[in-house]
C-alpha cells in the first residue's frame, strides 16, 4: 500500500499523500501564529493604497513585457543566434529536427 | 518506528527548526556587526521582531489580490518547514527518510521563492513586481548550477552501488571524500564552492538581495507586506536558510566526532547533534554572513550572467572532473 502511494524515479521516490501530511499540520501551525497575530487594519484609509515611494500614481502598473529582462540580456548573445536561426522556413525546421533526432538516436546507439 | 513517535519527532523538528533559524539570524546579524565594528543587536532580536510583527497591523493593499497576496507566505512557510522533515539532523537520518529525496527538497526550496514572486506580483505594487522580476530571474539563474551539483553526486553514488542514490540520507551515510581518486577530490571542491555560490543567492542575501533591496526599491517583493504574514515571510527565510545549510553539510561535510571521541549511546548522540548545528553555523557564516559583510549588491543581469556561464561552467566541470575519475580510477 506505502510503495502503492510512493512515485518512484529510478534513484529517487517521494511521496506526495506524506508530504501532503506534513503540509497540513505545517499549515495548521502557520495557522496558530496567524491567529496569534493581529490581523485588522484601518479600511478605506490612505493604509490600504500601496507604497509608491509618496507619489501619487493613478495606475501603479508594472508591464509584463521585461519579466525576464534580466536573464534575456545575460543571455543575449545566445538568444540572437538562436533567432537567427529562426528563418521562418519550414525546410529548415524539418531538417533541425532530422538533425536532432539523428543525434538523439547515435547517442541511444552508443 | 510508529505513528506517534514520528509525529513527536516531527513537531520537534519544525519547532526546533524555527528556533535555530532565528538564533542563526541573531548570530548573522552579531557577528555582521563585530566585522563592521559595531556591537550588534542582541542575539534574541530576531525573536523580539517576529513578536513585533505579530503585534502589526496585517494590512492587504487595495491594489492586491487579496487570495493570492494571503496565501502566499503560508505557502512559503510550508514549503520551507515541511523541507526541514527530509532533511538528515546529525546523526539522526531524515524523519520522513523513505518517503522523499534530494530532489524533493530541491523542490520544496524553490517553492518559497516562487510564493514570494507571486505574492510581490499579487500586491499590486510596481516594486513588489519589480521585486518579484527579479526573484524569478534569479530562480532560473541558479537552480541549474545547483541540480548540477545534486546530480553530479547522486550519479557518482550510484556508480558504487548505492541506492536509491538521490536519498539525503544515503549522501550523508556515504560521503564521497573517501572513496574518489585525486580527479574525484579536485571535482568533489569544485561542487563544493558552487554549491557555496548558489546559497546566499538561495537565500536572497547580498549580494544577491536584488528582489529585496531596501535602498532601491524599498524591500521589492516584500514591501506591501505588514504584520502577521511578514512574519511567515520572516520565519520562512529563516527555516530555509537552516535546510539550505543542512543541505550541504548532507551532502558535502555529514561527519560526526561521537565516534573518534569513543563515544557511545545517548551522549554520542547528543555531541553529534550538537557538532551538526556548530557545522550548520558555519555553512552559513561561511556562506552567507561574512560574504554579505564584504560585497556589495550586484545587478540582476550580472547576476544571471554569473549563473548561467560562470557558476554552471563551474559546476559542469566539477561533474567532469567526477566522471574523469571514475574512468581513471574505475
Amino acid at each position: 500500500m506505502r510503495e502503492a502511494l510512493t512515485v518512484l524515479t529510478g534513484q529517487g521516490y517521494w511521496s506526495p499523500l506524506i508530504w501532503a501530511a506534513a503540509a497540513l499540520g505545517t499549515f495548521l501551525l502557520a495557522g496558530l501564529l496567524w491567529w496569534r497575530g493581529r490581523r485588522e487594519y484601518k479600511r478605506g484609509t490612505e493604509q490600504e493604497l500601496p507604497f509608491v515611494s509618496g507619489e501619487r500614481v493613478e495606475n501603479p502598473r508594472v508591464g509584463a513585457l521585461h519579466l525576464y529582462w534580466g536573464l534575456t540580456e545575460a543571455l543575449r548573445p545566445l538568444l540572437e543566434r538562436l533567432r537567427g536561426w529562426h528563418s521562418g522556413v519550414v525546410n529548415d525546421y524539418a531538417g533541425w529536427f532530422v538533425v536532432v533526432l539523428g543525434v538523439v538516436l547515435l547517442l541511444l546507439l552508443l | 518506528m510508529s505513528g506517534w513517535a514520528i509525529l513527536g519527532q516531527a513537531v520537534l523538528a519544525l519547532v526546533g527548526g524555527g528556533i535555530v533559524g532565528l538564533l542563526y539570524r541573531g548570530l548573522d546579524r552579531k557577528i555582521a556587526a563585530r566585522m563592521q565594528a559595531r556591537l550588534g543587536p542582541p542575539l534574541r532580536q530576531p525573536f523580539l521582531d517576529l513578536g513585533k510583527l505579530l503585534a502589526k497591523e496585517t494590512v492587504i493593499p487595495k491594489t492586491a489580490v487579496a487570495w493570492v497576496f494571503s496565501a502566499m507566505p503560508f505557502v512559503a512557510a510550508i514549503a520551507s518547514f515541511t523541507a526541514l522533515l527530509y532533511l538528515p539532523w546529525g546523526p539522526f537520518g531524515p524523519i520522513l527518510e523513505g518517503h522523499g529525496d534530494a530532489l524533493l527538497v530541491l523542490y520544496l526550496l524553490a517553492v518559497p521563492a516562487l510564493a514570494m514572486a507571486l505574492g510581490g506580483f499579487a500586491s499590486g505594487s510596481p516594486l513588489g513586481v519589480v521585486g518579484a522580476q527579479r526573484e524569478l530571474v534569479m530562480l532560473v539563474s541558479y537552480e541549474f548550477p545547483l541540480a548540477v551539483v545534486l546530480v553530479a553526486l547522486a550519479w557518482r553514488l550510484s556508480t558504487l552501488g548505492i541506492a536509491p542514490a538521490f536519498s539525503l540520507g544515503q549522501m550523508a551515510r556515504y560521503p564521497l571524500w573517501g572513496v574518489v581518486g585525486p580527479l574525484g577530490l579536485i571535482g568533489l571542491v569544485v561542487l563544493l564552492v558552487s554549491l557555496l555560490v548558489v546559497t546566499p543567492a538561495e537565500l536572497a542575501k547580498i549580494p544577491f538581495d536584488i528582489p529585496e533591496a531596501e535602498t532601491e526599491i524599498a524591500g521589492g517583493l516584500f514591501v506591501e507586506y505588514s504584520g502577521t504574514y511578514l512574519a511567515l515571510f520572516y520565519l520562512a527565510d529563516a527555516v530555509r536558510t537552516v535546510v539550505m545549510a543542512g543541505l550541504v553539510v548532507a551532502l558535502f561535510v555529514p561527519y560526526g566526532i561521537a565516534q573518534p571521541l569513543g563515544l557511545a549511546g545517548a551522549a554520542a548522540q547528543a555531541v553529534d547533534l550538537l557538532f551538526w548545528l556548530a557545522k550548520v553555523f558555519g555553512v552559513m557564516a561561511a556562506a552567507v554572513t561574512t560574504v554579505r559583510v564584504g560585497m556589495a549588491r550586484l545587478k540582476v543581469d550580472q547576476i544571471a550572467r554569473g549563473f548561467w556561464w560562470r557558476v554552471t561552467a563551474v559546476a559542469l566541470s566539477g561533474l567532469l572532473l567526477l566522471a574523469l575519475d571514475k574512468v581513471v580510477s574505475g
